[in-house]
Protein backbone atom coordinates (compact mmCIF):
# COMPACT_ATOMS: atom_id res chain seq x y z
CA UNK A 1 0.00 0.00 0.00
CA UNK A 2 1.23 3.48 -0.79
CA UNK A 3 3.80 2.15 -3.24
CA UNK A 4 4.34 4.29 -6.34
CA UNK A 5 3.35 2.35 -9.42
CA UNK A 6 4.59 3.55 -12.79
CA UNK A 7 5.77 0.73 -14.98
CA UNK A 8 2.87 -1.65 -14.28
CA UNK A 9 0.49 1.08 -15.40
CA UNK A 10 2.26 1.38 -18.73
CA UNK A 11 2.25 -2.38 -19.08
CA UNK A 12 -1.42 -2.69 -18.22
CA UNK A 13 -2.49 0.00 -20.69
CA UNK A 14 -0.37 -0.34 -23.85
CA UNK A 15 -1.09 1.99 -26.74
CA UNK A 16 -4.61 1.59 -28.04
CA UNK A 17 -3.21 0.62 -31.43
CA UNK A 18 -1.53 -2.43 -29.91
CA UNK A 19 -4.61 -3.46 -27.96
CA UNK A 20 -7.03 -3.17 -30.82
CA UNK A 21 -4.89 -4.52 -33.65
CA UNK A 22 -6.73 -7.29 -35.41
CA UNK A 23 -10.00 -6.77 -33.51
CA UNK A 24 -13.07 -4.63 -34.05
CA UNK A 25 -12.64 -0.88 -33.50
CA UNK A 26 -12.63 -0.46 -29.71
CA UNK A 27 -14.49 2.86 -30.00
CA UNK A 28 -17.53 1.25 -31.63
CA UNK A 29 -20.44 1.23 -29.16
CA UNK A 30 -21.12 -2.44 -29.80
CA UNK A 31 -17.53 -3.46 -29.27
CA UNK A 32 -16.85 -5.62 -26.24
CA UNK A 33 -13.53 -3.82 -25.93
CA UNK A 34 -15.02 -0.37 -25.45
CA UNK A 35 -12.62 1.48 -23.16
CA UNK A 36 -14.72 4.39 -21.91
CA UNK A 37 -17.10 4.40 -18.95
CA UNK A 38 -20.56 5.98 -18.91
CA UNK A 39 -20.48 9.71 -18.17
CA UNK A 40 -19.57 10.31 -14.54
CA UNK A 41 -18.74 6.68 -13.70
CA UNK A 42 -15.31 6.10 -12.20
CA UNK A 43 -12.93 3.23 -11.57
CA UNK A 44 -9.93 3.39 -9.21
CA UNK A 45 -7.04 0.98 -9.07
CA UNK A 46 -3.56 0.81 -7.53
CA UNK A 47 -2.55 3.73 -5.30
CA UNK A 48 -5.77 5.66 -5.89
CA UNK A 49 -7.88 2.71 -4.75
CA UNK A 50 -5.64 2.27 -1.71
CA UNK A 51 -5.92 5.96 -0.83
CA UNK A 52 -9.68 5.85 -1.04
CA UNK A 53 -9.96 2.72 1.06
CA UNK A 54 -7.49 4.07 3.64
CA UNK A 55 -9.45 7.31 4.00
CA UNK A 56 -12.70 5.38 4.33
CA UNK A 57 -11.26 3.22 7.11
CA UNK A 58 -9.97 6.20 9.08
CA UNK A 59 -13.33 7.98 8.86
CA UNK A 60 -15.31 4.89 9.82
CA UNK A 61 -13.01 4.26 12.76
CA UNK A 62 -13.82 7.73 14.06
CA UNK A 63 -17.55 7.26 13.64
CA UNK A 64 -17.53 3.89 15.40
CA UNK A 65 -15.53 5.42 18.26
CA UNK A 66 -18.18 8.14 18.59
CA UNK A 67 -20.93 5.54 18.97
CA UNK A 68 -22.37 5.53 15.44
CA UNK A 69 -23.59 2.14 14.19
CA UNK A 70 -23.57 1.18 10.55
CA UNK A 71 -26.66 0.96 8.37
CA UNK A 72 -26.38 -0.95 5.10
CA UNK A 73 -28.86 0.15 2.50
CA UNK A 74 -29.89 -1.18 -0.91
CA UNK A 75 -28.23 0.25 -3.99
CA UNK A 76 -31.57 0.36 -5.84
CA UNK A 77 -35.08 0.98 -4.55
CA UNK A 78 -38.60 1.76 -5.73
CA UNK A 79 -38.83 5.33 -6.95
CA UNK A 80 -42.29 6.10 -5.59
CA UNK A 81 -41.41 6.63 -1.88
CA UNK A 82 -38.62 9.03 -2.82
CA UNK A 83 -40.41 11.13 -5.43
CA UNK A 84 -42.34 13.38 -2.99
CA UNK A 85 -39.05 14.43 -1.38
CA UNK A 86 -37.24 15.40 -4.56
CA UNK A 87 -37.13 18.68 -6.44
CA UNK A 88 -37.28 18.38 -10.25
CA UNK A 89 -33.50 18.83 -10.61
CA UNK A 90 -32.89 16.12 -7.97
CA UNK A 91 -35.27 13.77 -9.74
CA UNK A 92 -33.49 14.39 -13.04
CA UNK A 93 -30.25 13.25 -11.43
CA UNK A 94 -31.62 9.77 -10.77
CA UNK A 95 -30.65 6.75 -12.83
CA UNK A 96 -34.05 5.13 -13.30
CA UNK A 97 -35.17 1.86 -14.74
CA UNK A 98 -38.14 -0.51 -14.72
CA UNK A 99 -37.99 -3.97 -13.20
CA UNK A 100 -39.62 -7.06 -14.68
CA UNK A 101 -42.84 -6.36 -12.75
CA UNK A 102 -43.13 -2.93 -14.33
CA UNK A 103 -42.17 -1.01 -11.17
CA UNK A 104 -40.06 2.12 -11.54
CA UNK A 105 -36.77 1.82 -9.64
CA UNK A 106 -33.87 4.19 -9.12
CA UNK A 107 -30.24 3.67 -8.25
CA UNK A 108 -29.14 5.21 -4.96
CA UNK A 109 -28.46 8.93 -5.35
CA UNK A 110 -28.60 9.83 -1.66
CA UNK A 111 -28.61 7.87 1.59
CA UNK A 112 -30.64 10.10 3.85
CA UNK A 113 -34.09 9.49 2.36
CA UNK A 114 -33.36 5.76 2.04
CA UNK A 115 -32.29 5.66 5.67
CA UNK A 116 -35.46 7.40 6.80
CA UNK A 117 -37.53 4.94 4.76
CA UNK A 118 -35.85 1.84 6.15
CA UNK A 119 -35.14 3.04 9.67
CA UNK A 120 -38.27 4.92 10.67
CA UNK A 121 -40.17 1.82 11.77
CA UNK A 122 -37.19 0.59 13.79
CA UNK A 123 -36.41 3.75 15.73
CA UNK A 124 -36.82 3.56 19.52
CA UNK A 125 -39.93 5.34 20.78
CA UNK A 126 -39.70 8.62 22.62
CA UNK A 127 -36.79 11.01 22.39
CA UNK A 128 -34.03 8.42 22.63
CA UNK A 129 -31.12 9.28 20.42
CA UNK A 130 -29.93 7.01 17.65
CA UNK A 131 -26.55 7.35 15.95
CA UNK A 132 -26.19 5.80 12.53
CA UNK A 133 -23.62 5.97 9.77
CA UNK A 134 -23.55 4.68 6.21
CA UNK A 135 -21.13 4.33 3.35
CA UNK A 136 -21.35 3.37 -0.29
CA UNK A 137 -21.50 4.56 -3.85
CA UNK A 138 -24.14 7.00 -4.97
CA UNK A 139 -24.91 7.75 -8.60
CA UNK A 140 -26.17 11.02 -9.96
CA UNK A 141 -26.48 11.81 -13.63
CA UNK A 142 -27.81 14.56 -15.85
CA UNK A 143 -26.78 17.34 -13.51
CA UNK A 144 -25.51 20.77 -14.35
CA UNK A 145 -22.49 21.24 -16.56
CA UNK A 146 -21.24 17.68 -16.31
CA UNK A 147 -20.70 17.97 -12.55
CA UNK A 148 -22.23 14.59 -11.99
CA UNK A 149 -21.35 11.00 -11.54
CA UNK A 150 -20.58 8.22 -9.21
CA UNK A 151 -18.95 8.92 -5.90
CA UNK A 152 -18.40 7.20 -2.60
CA UNK A 153 -20.42 8.78 0.16
CA UNK A 154 -19.90 8.41 3.89
CA UNK A 155 -22.34 10.04 6.23
CA UNK A 156 -23.66 10.00 9.76
CA UNK A 157 -26.97 10.91 11.30
CA UNK A 158 -28.06 11.81 14.79
CA UNK A 159 -31.73 10.95 15.19
CA UNK A 160 -34.13 11.76 17.99
CA UNK A 161 -32.27 14.87 19.14
CA UNK A 162 -33.28 18.44 18.40
CA UNK A 163 -31.53 21.67 19.22
CA UNK A 164 -28.39 23.70 18.61
CA UNK A 165 -26.02 21.34 20.47
CA UNK A 166 -26.89 18.46 18.17
CA UNK A 167 -26.50 20.71 15.11
CA UNK A 168 -23.10 21.91 16.28
CA UNK A 169 -21.98 18.41 17.15
CA UNK A 170 -22.73 17.08 13.67
CA UNK A 171 -21.02 20.02 11.97
CA UNK A 172 -17.99 19.36 14.14
CA UNK A 173 -18.07 15.61 13.41
CA UNK A 174 -18.27 16.36 9.71
CA UNK A 175 -15.13 18.49 9.86
CA UNK A 176 -13.39 15.77 11.91
CA UNK A 177 -14.35 13.20 9.27
CA UNK A 178 -13.05 15.43 6.48
CA UNK A 179 -9.77 15.82 8.38
CA UNK A 180 -9.57 12.07 9.02
CA UNK A 181 -10.06 11.57 5.30
CA UNK A 182 -6.96 13.65 4.68
CA UNK A 183 -8.24 17.06 3.60
CA UNK A 184 -5.78 19.51 5.09
CA UNK A 185 -7.89 22.58 5.63
CA UNK A 186 -11.52 23.33 5.23
CA UNK A 187 -13.84 26.28 4.93
CA UNK A 188 -17.26 25.79 6.50
CA UNK A 189 -20.24 27.87 5.50
CA UNK A 190 -23.11 27.86 7.99
CA UNK A 191 -26.61 28.70 6.88
CA UNK A 192 -30.27 27.96 7.47
CA UNK A 193 -33.25 27.21 5.26
CA UNK A 194 -35.62 30.15 5.04
CA UNK A 195 -33.45 32.47 7.13
CA UNK A 196 -33.21 35.11 4.41
CA UNK A 197 -36.98 35.18 3.98
CA UNK A 198 -37.47 35.68 7.73
CA UNK A 199 -34.98 38.53 7.76
CA UNK A 200 -36.77 40.39 4.98
CA UNK A 201 -39.88 40.65 7.14
CA UNK A 202 -41.78 42.74 8.08
CA UNK A 203 -40.74 45.33 5.48
CA UNK A 204 -41.69 43.11 2.54
CA UNK A 205 -44.45 40.57 2.14
CA UNK A 206 -45.44 37.58 0.03
CA UNK A 207 -44.03 37.52 -3.49
CA UNK A 208 -41.74 40.47 -2.78
CA UNK A 209 -39.95 38.43 -0.11
CA UNK A 210 -39.49 35.47 -2.46
CA UNK A 211 -38.26 37.70 -5.28
CA UNK A 212 -35.70 39.55 -3.17
CA UNK A 213 -34.53 36.33 -1.48
CA UNK A 214 -33.87 34.85 -4.94
CA UNK A 215 -31.82 37.92 -5.89
CA UNK A 216 -29.81 37.62 -2.67
CA UNK A 217 -29.13 33.90 -3.20
CA UNK A 218 -27.99 34.67 -6.76
CA UNK A 219 -25.75 37.48 -5.33
CA UNK A 220 -27.42 39.90 -7.73
CA UNK A 221 -25.81 42.91 -6.06
CA UNK A 222 -27.15 45.78 -8.11
CA UNK A 223 -30.72 44.49 -8.42
CA UNK A 224 -31.00 43.50 -4.74
CA UNK A 225 -29.45 46.80 -3.64
CA UNK A 226 -31.92 48.66 -5.83
CA UNK A 227 -34.93 46.95 -4.27
CA UNK A 228 -33.57 47.34 -0.73
CA UNK A 229 -32.75 51.03 -1.06
CA UNK A 230 -36.32 51.74 -2.06
CA UNK A 231 -37.40 50.43 1.37
CA UNK A 232 -35.04 52.12 3.84
CA UNK A 233 -31.32 52.65 4.54
CA UNK A 234 -31.46 50.15 7.44
CA UNK A 235 -33.09 47.56 5.20
CA UNK A 236 -30.47 48.21 2.48
CA UNK A 237 -27.69 47.60 5.02
CA UNK A 238 -29.38 44.36 6.09
CA UNK A 239 -29.67 43.16 2.50
CA UNK A 240 -26.06 44.09 1.78
CA UNK A 241 -24.88 41.95 4.73
CA UNK A 242 -26.96 39.05 3.46
CA UNK A 243 -25.56 39.46 -0.07
CA UNK A 244 -21.95 39.41 1.05
CA UNK A 245 -22.30 36.82 3.80
CA UNK A 246 -19.64 36.38 6.47
CA UNK A 247 -21.90 37.66 9.25
CA UNK A 248 -20.33 38.39 12.64
CA UNK A 249 -21.48 36.20 15.50
CA UNK A 250 -22.78 39.30 17.20
CA UNK A 251 -24.76 40.49 14.19
CA UNK A 252 -28.32 41.31 15.26
CA UNK A 253 -29.57 39.42 12.20
CA UNK A 254 -28.46 36.18 13.85
CA UNK A 255 -30.20 37.17 17.08
CA UNK A 256 -33.44 37.62 15.13
CA UNK A 257 -33.33 34.01 13.95
CA UNK A 258 -34.12 32.57 17.39
CA UNK A 259 -33.17 28.90 17.79
CA UNK A 260 -31.75 28.77 14.25
CA UNK A 261 -29.47 31.67 15.17
CA UNK A 262 -28.45 29.74 18.26
CA UNK A 263 -27.51 26.75 16.08
CA UNK A 264 -25.44 29.00 13.82
CA UNK A 265 -23.63 30.55 16.79
CA UNK A 266 -23.11 27.25 18.57
CA UNK A 267 -21.68 25.59 15.45
CA UNK A 268 -19.47 28.59 14.64
CA UNK A 269 -18.01 28.58 18.15
CA UNK A 270 -17.37 24.82 18.14
CA UNK A 271 -15.73 24.86 14.73
CA UNK A 272 -13.62 27.93 15.50
CA UNK A 273 -11.74 25.84 18.05
CA UNK A 274 -10.32 23.79 15.17
CA UNK A 275 -7.24 25.64 13.79
CA UNK A 276 -7.58 23.91 10.40
CA UNK A 277 -11.09 25.20 9.95
CA UNK A 278 -12.34 28.61 8.73
CA UNK A 279 -15.98 29.34 9.47
CA UNK A 280 -18.39 31.87 8.00
CA UNK A 281 -22.11 32.42 8.39
CA UNK A 282 -23.54 33.01 4.94
CA UNK A 283 -27.32 32.75 4.73
CA UNK A 284 -27.21 33.04 0.92
CA UNK A 285 -25.47 29.68 0.59
CA UNK A 286 -27.85 27.33 -1.24
CA UNK A 287 -29.03 24.19 0.56
CA UNK A 288 -27.57 21.10 -1.08
CA UNK A 289 -30.67 18.98 -0.56
CA UNK A 290 -34.28 20.06 -0.55
CA UNK A 291 -35.27 18.04 2.54
CA UNK A 292 -33.31 20.32 4.89
CA UNK A 293 -35.65 22.16 7.21
CA UNK A 294 -33.38 24.49 9.19
CA UNK A 295 -29.69 24.68 10.03
CA UNK A 296 -27.36 23.40 7.31
CA UNK A 297 -23.72 23.74 6.35
CA UNK A 298 -21.36 23.23 3.43
CA UNK A 299 -17.69 22.34 3.67
CA UNK A 300 -15.30 23.48 0.94
CA UNK A 301 -11.76 22.18 0.60
CA UNK A 302 -8.62 24.13 -0.16
CA UNK A 303 -9.45 24.10 -3.88
CA UNK A 304 -12.31 23.21 -6.20
CA UNK A 305 -15.68 24.71 -6.75
CA UNK A 306 -18.11 22.36 -5.08
CA UNK A 307 -18.51 21.46 -1.40
CA UNK A 308 -16.64 18.31 -0.44
CA UNK A 309 -19.00 17.69 2.46
CA UNK A 310 -22.11 19.11 4.03
CA UNK A 311 -25.05 18.42 6.19
CA UNK A 312 -28.03 19.82 7.98
CA UNK A 313 -31.24 19.31 9.88
CA UNK A 314 -34.25 17.57 8.34
CA UNK A 315 -36.92 17.31 11.00
CA UNK A 316 -39.83 16.51 8.67
CA UNK A 317 -38.40 13.60 6.73
CA UNK A 318 -39.06 10.78 9.20
CA UNK A 319 -42.70 11.77 9.69
CA UNK A 320 -43.41 10.92 6.05
CA UNK A 321 -42.26 7.33 6.56
CA UNK A 322 -43.32 6.64 10.15
CA UNK A 323 -43.18 8.24 13.59
CA UNK A 324 -41.73 11.76 13.49
CA UNK A 325 -38.17 12.21 14.66
CA UNK A 326 -35.84 15.18 14.71
CA UNK A 327 -32.77 14.44 12.63
CA UNK A 328 -29.48 16.06 11.74
CA UNK A 329 -26.68 14.58 9.69
CA UNK A 330 -23.81 15.07 7.34
CA UNK A 331 -22.22 13.36 4.39
CA UNK A 332 -19.01 13.68 2.44
CA UNK A 333 -17.88 12.62 -1.00
CA UNK A 334 -14.71 10.64 -0.45
CA UNK A 335 -13.17 11.46 -3.83
CA UNK A 336 -13.52 15.20 -3.14
CA UNK A 337 -12.10 14.88 0.36
CA UNK A 338 -8.97 13.07 -0.76
CA UNK A 339 -8.66 15.02 -4.02
CA UNK A 340 -8.98 12.11 -6.45
CA UNK B 1 0.74 36.88 -0.15
CA UNK B 2 -2.33 35.17 -1.59
CA UNK B 3 -2.27 33.53 -5.00
CA UNK B 4 -3.84 35.75 -7.66
CA UNK B 5 -7.55 35.43 -8.31
CA UNK B 6 -8.05 33.40 -11.49
CA UNK B 7 -10.30 35.28 -13.88
CA UNK B 8 -11.94 33.31 -16.72
CA UNK B 9 -11.85 35.75 -19.63
CA UNK B 10 -14.05 34.93 -22.67
CA UNK B 11 -12.19 35.33 -25.97
CA UNK B 12 -15.39 35.73 -28.04
CA UNK B 13 -17.52 38.69 -28.99
CA UNK B 14 -17.28 40.56 -25.67
CA UNK B 15 -13.49 40.26 -25.38
CA UNK B 16 -12.79 43.74 -26.77
CA UNK B 17 -15.20 45.77 -24.60
CA UNK B 18 -14.32 43.70 -21.53
CA UNK B 19 -10.60 44.27 -22.11
CA UNK B 20 -11.30 47.98 -22.56
CA UNK B 21 -13.13 48.08 -19.22
CA UNK B 22 -10.39 46.20 -17.39
CA UNK B 23 -7.80 48.51 -18.97
CA UNK B 24 -9.28 51.52 -17.20
CA UNK B 25 -7.99 52.68 -13.81
CA UNK B 26 -7.83 51.61 -11.09
CA UNK B 27 -7.37 48.09 -12.54
CA UNK B 28 -5.36 49.24 -15.62
CA UNK B 29 -4.93 45.74 -17.00
CA UNK B 30 -2.72 45.97 -20.12
CA UNK B 31 -3.92 44.40 -23.39
CA UNK B 32 -3.29 40.67 -23.70
CA UNK B 33 -0.62 39.90 -26.25
CA UNK B 34 0.97 36.73 -27.57
CA UNK B 35 -0.48 33.25 -27.62
CA UNK B 36 -0.15 32.38 -23.95
CA UNK B 37 -3.59 31.52 -22.60
CA UNK B 38 -2.64 32.21 -18.98
CA UNK B 39 -1.72 35.80 -18.27
CA UNK B 40 -0.75 36.88 -14.80
CA UNK B 41 -0.77 40.61 -14.23
CA UNK B 42 1.66 41.43 -11.43
CA UNK B 43 0.39 43.85 -8.77
CA UNK B 44 -3.23 43.45 -9.91
CA UNK B 45 -3.74 40.25 -7.94
CA UNK B 46 -5.32 38.73 -11.04
CA UNK B 47 -4.42 35.92 -13.39
CA UNK B 48 -6.45 35.75 -16.60
CA UNK B 49 -7.36 32.47 -18.29
CA UNK B 50 -8.28 33.11 -21.93
CA UNK B 51 -11.13 30.75 -22.75
CA UNK B 52 -13.82 29.94 -25.26
CA UNK B 53 -17.06 31.62 -24.17
CA UNK B 54 -18.81 28.30 -23.59
CA UNK B 55 -16.01 27.05 -21.33
CA UNK B 56 -16.15 29.92 -18.83
CA UNK B 57 -18.96 28.43 -16.67
CA UNK B 58 -17.19 25.07 -16.56
CA UNK B 59 -13.91 26.57 -15.38
CA UNK B 60 -15.67 28.67 -12.77
CA UNK B 61 -18.06 25.99 -11.58
CA UNK B 62 -15.32 23.44 -11.09
CA UNK B 63 -13.00 25.89 -9.37
CA UNK B 64 -10.31 26.08 -12.06
CA UNK B 65 -11.16 29.80 -12.10
CA UNK B 66 -12.38 31.89 -9.15
CA UNK B 67 -14.53 34.18 -11.24
CA UNK B 68 -15.22 35.00 -14.86
CA UNK B 69 -17.50 36.63 -17.38
CA UNK B 70 -20.10 34.68 -19.33
CA UNK B 71 -23.14 35.56 -21.38
CA UNK B 72 -26.54 34.84 -19.90
CA UNK B 73 -27.15 32.74 -23.05
CA UNK B 74 -24.20 30.49 -22.23
CA UNK B 75 -25.18 30.29 -18.55
CA UNK B 76 -28.71 29.19 -19.48
CA UNK B 77 -27.36 26.60 -21.91
CA UNK B 78 -25.06 25.20 -19.22
CA UNK B 79 -27.85 25.24 -16.59
CA UNK B 80 -25.50 27.26 -14.46
CA UNK B 81 -26.50 28.21 -10.93
CA UNK B 82 -23.33 30.18 -10.25
CA UNK B 83 -23.68 33.43 -8.31
CA UNK B 84 -23.90 36.37 -10.74
CA UNK B 85 -23.11 39.56 -8.84
CA UNK B 86 -22.80 41.98 -11.79
CA UNK B 87 -24.16 42.58 -15.27
CA UNK B 88 -22.10 44.41 -17.86
CA UNK B 89 -23.57 47.18 -20.01
CA UNK B 90 -21.75 46.12 -23.19
CA UNK B 91 -22.19 43.08 -25.42
CA UNK B 92 -25.93 43.00 -24.90
CA UNK B 93 -28.01 41.46 -27.63
CA UNK B 94 -31.08 39.27 -28.04
CA UNK B 95 -31.71 35.60 -28.67
CA UNK B 96 -34.27 35.32 -31.41
CA UNK B 97 -36.16 32.92 -33.60
CA UNK B 98 -35.67 33.65 -37.31
CA UNK B 99 -36.86 32.27 -40.62
CA UNK B 100 -36.20 32.92 -44.30
CA UNK B 101 -38.15 35.93 -45.43
CA UNK B 102 -39.13 34.17 -48.63
CA UNK B 103 -40.13 30.87 -46.97
CA UNK B 104 -43.68 29.70 -46.47
CA UNK B 105 -44.60 28.37 -43.02
CA UNK B 106 -43.55 24.75 -42.34
CA UNK B 107 -46.29 22.11 -42.84
CA UNK B 108 -48.51 21.67 -39.80
CA UNK B 109 -48.23 17.91 -39.91
CA UNK B 110 -44.67 17.76 -38.61
CA UNK B 111 -42.58 19.39 -35.91
CA UNK B 112 -40.84 22.62 -36.92
CA UNK B 113 -37.12 22.13 -37.53
CA UNK B 114 -34.94 24.63 -35.72
CA UNK B 115 -31.19 24.97 -36.23
CA UNK B 116 -29.25 26.37 -33.27
CA UNK B 117 -26.09 26.35 -31.19
CA UNK B 118 -28.29 26.76 -28.11
CA UNK B 119 -30.10 23.43 -27.91
CA UNK B 120 -31.33 23.68 -24.34
CA UNK B 121 -32.49 27.29 -24.54
CA UNK B 122 -34.33 26.58 -27.79
CA UNK B 123 -35.94 23.40 -26.48
CA UNK B 124 -37.03 25.23 -23.32
CA UNK B 125 -38.61 27.96 -25.43
CA UNK B 126 -40.63 25.56 -27.55
CA UNK B 127 -41.60 23.39 -24.58
CA UNK B 128 -42.82 26.52 -22.85
CA UNK B 129 -45.17 26.99 -25.80
CA UNK B 130 -46.27 23.37 -25.72
CA UNK B 131 -44.64 22.74 -29.10
CA UNK B 132 -42.47 19.72 -29.90
CA UNK B 133 -39.65 21.06 -32.07
CA UNK B 134 -37.08 19.09 -34.03
CA UNK B 135 -33.84 20.74 -32.88
CA UNK B 136 -30.91 20.58 -35.31
CA UNK B 137 -27.73 21.17 -33.28
CA UNK B 138 -25.06 23.16 -35.13
CA UNK B 139 -21.84 24.70 -33.89
CA UNK B 140 -21.82 27.84 -36.04
CA UNK B 141 -23.02 29.61 -39.21
CA UNK B 142 -26.54 28.63 -38.27
CA UNK B 143 -28.02 31.29 -40.59
CA UNK B 144 -27.18 29.02 -43.50
CA UNK B 145 -29.45 26.19 -42.34
CA UNK B 146 -32.81 27.47 -43.72
CA UNK B 147 -31.23 28.43 -47.03
CA UNK B 148 -29.98 24.88 -47.47
CA UNK B 149 -33.34 23.45 -46.35
CA UNK B 150 -31.73 21.94 -43.25
CA UNK B 151 -34.18 23.73 -40.96
CA UNK B 152 -37.33 25.87 -41.02
CA UNK B 153 -36.07 28.25 -38.37
CA UNK B 154 -32.88 29.44 -36.75
CA UNK B 155 -32.54 30.34 -33.08
CA UNK B 156 -29.49 32.49 -32.48
CA UNK B 157 -28.09 35.71 -31.11
CA UNK B 158 -29.00 38.92 -32.94
CA UNK B 159 -26.89 41.99 -32.35
CA UNK B 160 -27.22 44.56 -35.13
CA UNK B 161 -29.24 42.19 -37.33
CA UNK B 162 -26.77 42.57 -40.20
CA UNK B 163 -25.92 38.85 -40.48
CA UNK B 164 -29.59 38.00 -40.25
CA UNK B 165 -30.53 40.33 -43.11
CA UNK B 166 -27.51 39.35 -45.22
CA UNK B 167 -28.78 35.78 -45.15
CA UNK B 168 -32.34 36.68 -46.06
CA UNK B 169 -33.72 36.00 -42.57
CA UNK B 170 -36.36 37.87 -40.62
CA UNK B 171 -36.95 37.86 -36.89
CA UNK B 172 -40.05 35.89 -35.94
CA UNK B 173 -39.79 36.34 -32.18
CA UNK B 174 -37.39 37.68 -29.57
CA UNK B 175 -36.92 34.78 -27.15
CA UNK B 176 -34.90 36.62 -24.51
CA UNK B 177 -32.37 39.37 -23.93
CA UNK B 178 -28.74 38.37 -23.48
CA UNK B 179 -26.14 40.15 -21.36
CA UNK B 180 -22.66 39.38 -20.09
CA UNK B 181 -22.53 38.64 -16.37
CA UNK B 182 -19.80 38.27 -13.79
CA UNK B 183 -19.90 34.76 -12.32
CA UNK B 184 -18.22 33.64 -9.13
CA UNK B 185 -17.18 30.24 -7.89
CA UNK B 186 -18.82 29.27 -4.59
CA UNK B 187 -15.68 27.64 -3.24
CA UNK B 188 -13.70 30.80 -3.94
CA UNK B 189 -16.42 32.76 -2.18
CA UNK B 190 -15.95 30.54 0.87
CA UNK B 191 -12.16 30.79 0.80
CA UNK B 192 -11.61 34.39 -0.34
CA UNK B 193 -14.80 36.24 0.43
CA UNK B 194 -13.29 39.63 1.33
CA UNK B 195 -10.97 39.70 -1.69
CA UNK B 196 -13.70 38.70 -4.09
CA UNK B 197 -16.21 41.21 -2.82
CA UNK B 198 -13.47 43.85 -2.80
CA UNK B 199 -12.79 43.16 -6.48
CA UNK B 200 -16.51 43.08 -7.30
CA UNK B 201 -16.93 46.45 -5.61
CA UNK B 202 -14.11 47.94 -7.72
CA UNK B 203 -15.72 46.60 -10.89
CA UNK B 204 -19.14 47.88 -9.82
CA UNK B 205 -17.73 51.36 -9.27
CA UNK B 206 -15.99 51.29 -12.65
CA UNK B 207 -19.24 50.29 -14.29
CA UNK B 208 -21.15 53.07 -12.57
CA UNK B 209 -18.48 55.55 -13.65
CA UNK B 210 -17.39 56.46 -10.12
Amino acid sequence: MGQKIDKPVAAAFPAAETVTRGVADATEPGSGRRASLPAGAAAYVFEEAARRRGAEERIVERLLAAGFLEAMLPSADYLAPYAPHLQPHEERELYRFVDRHGDALALRADFTIALARHLSARLPSGDRETRVFYRGEVLRGGGRDGATGEFYQIGAELLGVAGPQADAEMAERCVEAVAAGGSEDCHVILSSVGAIERLLLPELAGDQVAALAALIRGRRLAEADGVARSVSPEFASRVRRLLEGGLDLGDPLIERLGETGESLREAAKSLARNPECRVAIDLAEPAARSYYTGFFFAVYGSSGGEPIAGGGRYDRLYASFGPPSPAVGFSLGLEGVIGL
Amino acid sequence: MNAPLRFAFPKGRIAAPLAALLGRPPLSIPPFEGRNLVIEVPDSGLCFLLLKDFDVPTYVRRGAADLGVAGSDVLWEKESDLPRPLDFPFGRCRFSLMRLESASPPPEGRAPRVATKYVKRTRDFFEGRGISADIVPLSGSVELAPRMNLADYVADLVDTGETMRANGLVEVERICDVRPQLVVNRGALARRRAELFGFIEVLAQMLSGK
